[in-house]
């Protein structure tokens, strides 16, 4: 029997670089997909940051992307962070690479991408490295408060932080 | 190859209803780990609600029983996150937010679900969900998880909300191969 898990598109970022597009990886297939960006490797502790890329080709930048995650560190009390009008989901992955096996990964649901009726949803969770050698998780929840027809993501580090890794994109049937 | 996320059945509705039921009858017992997704779900009415959730027994009927116990984180952008908990409910609640009506804004949530075929074992679920438009501009969700106190075999979910009806809705339910 065939499976509900679609691989839809593998994106390699090999040479360390600030930005990063995954372009044409959602589609009128699919209503929800499955994001998984792994072994992001980060010249700093730093995060990396996702925005949308609408069917025009152009990365959203505008202050609509409202957001809330919830850090579960091993060592300290957990850290509730959040914002309502930001221009990234800005707390997608936070990594250290520049620890050896500190690499990141995050796992998440995108709703409603290439619906332009729809405001398109995503959870996220996430495991890396933080402070040294603390253990460090990630839940969060976000949502682009436009109703748009969304195909692609972008990928953009802060702290002038550079990076690595790979996303795979699935269709869930 | 064939792949291991294996869609068992759908359910949906674009008009009003109380209560909407994924499994039941359609249920596939060759499972031992299950997937829910839940997306474009919107209410009649203009209220904030949330969604609720029952275990679908071996007769296909709602468990109602007060023997539901659960933990979520209540993400939101507005305020301090929420604890939510509870033991001993006839439903699992809080599982998602919805607000307003808005064809615009709705809920989405995957759900797993863990033991609903062992007659020995309680069942389990987890859940992550989020809906946008609390108080009109505020992001809430939930993540965590919850279980059934009752050693019987579970086959599937009703969803209901906290009040309005469902008026949409897609459900998908899916194996995850052995």
């Amino acid at each position: 029997m065939a499976g509900s898990l679609e691989l839809v598109k593998k994106a390699t970022v090999s040479s360390s670089v600030a930005t990063s597009s995954v372009t044409d990886c959602f589609n009128d297939n699919y209503s929800v997909y499955k994001v998984v960006a792994r072994n992001i490797v980060t010249s700093a502790e730093a995060f990396l940051r996702l925005q949308f890329i609408n069917s025009s080709d152009s990365i959203i930048t505008s202050a609509d992307y409202c957001w809330a995650d919830l850090f579960l560190k091993a060592n300290t009390s957990y850290v509730d962070r959040k914002n309502t009008n930001d221009n990234y989901i800005y707390d997608f992955n936070l990594s250290k690479g520049t620890i050896s096996g500190g690499a990141g990964n995050t796992v998440a649901y995108i709703f409603n991408p290439t619906n332009a009726s729809s405001f398109t949803f995503l959870t996220w969770q996430a495991s890396s490295i933080y402070d040294s050698t603390f253990s460090f998780g990630q839940k969060g929840i976000g949502v682009l408060k436009q109703a748009s027809d969304i195909t692609g993501m972008h990928f953009v580090m802060d702290s002038s932080a550079t990076f690595t890794g790979e996303f795979i994109i699935y269709g869930v049937k | 190859m064939a792949g291991s996320l294996i869609k068992i059945t759908s359910a949906s509705t674009t008009s009003n209803v109380s209560t909407i039921d994924i499994g039941g009858a359609n249920w596939d017992s060759s499972y031992d780990v299950y997937m829910v997704k839940l997306y474009n779900l919107e209410q009649s009415g203009t209220t904030d609600v949330r969604l609720k959730a029952r275990i679908l027994k071996s007769d296909n009927s709602a468990d109602s029983t007060a023997n539901y116990d659960y933990a979520y984180k209540g993400l939101r952008t507005g305020a301090g996150f929420d604890n939510l908990a509870d033991t001993n409910q006839t439903e699992f609640t809080n599982l998602t937010y919805l607000f307003r009506g808005s064809t615009s804004y709705g809920a989405n949530a995957i759900f797993y679900l863990f033991n609903f075929n062992n007659a020995s074992e309680y069942n389990f679920i987890t859940v992550e969900g989020n809906g946008y438009g609390y108080d009109g501009s505020e992001l809430m969700g939930a993540m965590g998880g919850g279980v059934h106190t009752v050693a019987q075999v579970g086959k599937g979910l009703q969803f209901s909300l906290t009040t309005d009806s469902i008026s949409n809705a897609y459900i998908d339910l899916y194996g995850l191969k052995k």
